[in-house]
């Protein structure tokens, strides 16, 4: 396949129907809905309370009848509850062990008993003699 | 007193991301069991920390669960609305949305959910989600677009 140069965009689209065009179909027929702007970026604004509702146009009322009253029933599940049963029985599914704080080794605190500090002791001063014993051989 | 603090916003959010009450419940239930479990790895705030524990809860059920329909079935709350006119009309719009941000990706669904039902600020919402306040509104006007074309035909 070969650009044509002369296409008024440089190239045309790729065919993957052999070349035979097709006749367009009316829009109307369309499965997919166009992706056209159906809320106005004013009512966005409006919406999203950064402008008042006295800036909307005439145009914009059906929107503004719309959403008043998806907010009407979004306001209306802003007051919803959780039903005190689940709560309750939230508080008797809690295990009864209370949780312990997991922290890396590093940050735990190190508890040394003189047994433990006897035999750090010995066994560096063992290190040591069989450090001096290696370089003393060479 | 850490559940009866926080447990409200966690279960609106869970509710908001399921539409199911019953695995919102078990969401919020295991979730506080495993950052009880888990306390001592907390580092930095504990609502932000618990939030992403139930917000990981609410994807990973909505990736193992390929939903229908489910709404809101236990309405204990009290009704604003007085004829029955408008109270059927109410119901119809509750379980028409339910539907429509069930079509939603999860992370639209989630940004909607957090923005309109939370009532959460971008910035409150970038904190707990680890993204930037752009991205979010992004993702909040995408998601009003989709539903806005998903209930347009009945509602607008």
């Amino acid at each position: 396949m070969f650009d044509n140069l002369n296409a008024p965009n440089g190239r045309e689209p790729a065919r993957r129907d052999g070349g035979a065009r097709q006749p367009a179909e009316p829009l109307t027929d369309r499965e997919v809905p166009l992706s056209i702007s159906r809320t106005p970026a004013t009512v966005q604004a409006w919406l999203d309370g950064e402008a008042a509702e006295s800036t909307l146009q005439g145009a914009d009322a059906r929107h503004v009848e719309f959403w008043a009253r998806v907010n009407a029933e979004t306001a209306r599940r802003r007051e919803v509850r959780t039903p005190v049963e689940v709560q309750q029985r939230i508080m008797a599914a809690l295990p009864l062990a209370t949780p312990q704080a997991v922290s890396p080794w590093y940050r735990r605190n190190v508890t040394v008993n003189p047994a433990v500090a006897i035999a750090a002791a010995a066994g560096l001063v063992a290190i040591g003699a069989a450090v001096g014993a290696a370089l003393r051989t060479r | 007193m850490l559940i009866a603090r926080y447990s409200d916003p966690l279960y609106r959010h869970a509710l908001g991301m399921t539409g199911s009450p019953d695995v919102a419940e078990d969401i919020l239930q295991t979730s506080f069991i495993k950052a009880y479990q888990h306390l001592g790895e907390v580092r930095g705030r504990f609502d932000a920390w618990v939030f992403r524990i139930v917000a990981n809860g609410c994807k990973d059920w909505l990736k193992n669960i390929r939903r229908t329909h489910l709404s809101y079935d236990e309405d204990d709350q009290p009704s604003s609305y007085s004829t029955p006119d408008e109270e059927l009309d109410r119901t119809e719009l509750r379980s028409d949305l339910d539907r429509a941000l069930a079509a939603l990706a999860p992370s639209l669904r989630e940004a909607f959910v957090m923005k309109h039902v939370e009532g959460r600020s971008y910035e409150e919402m970038a904190d707990l989600l680890g993204t930037t306040v752009g991205a979010l509104k992004m993702r909040v006007h995408r998601a009003r677009e989709a539903l806005q074309v998903l209930l347009e035909e009945k509602y607008a």
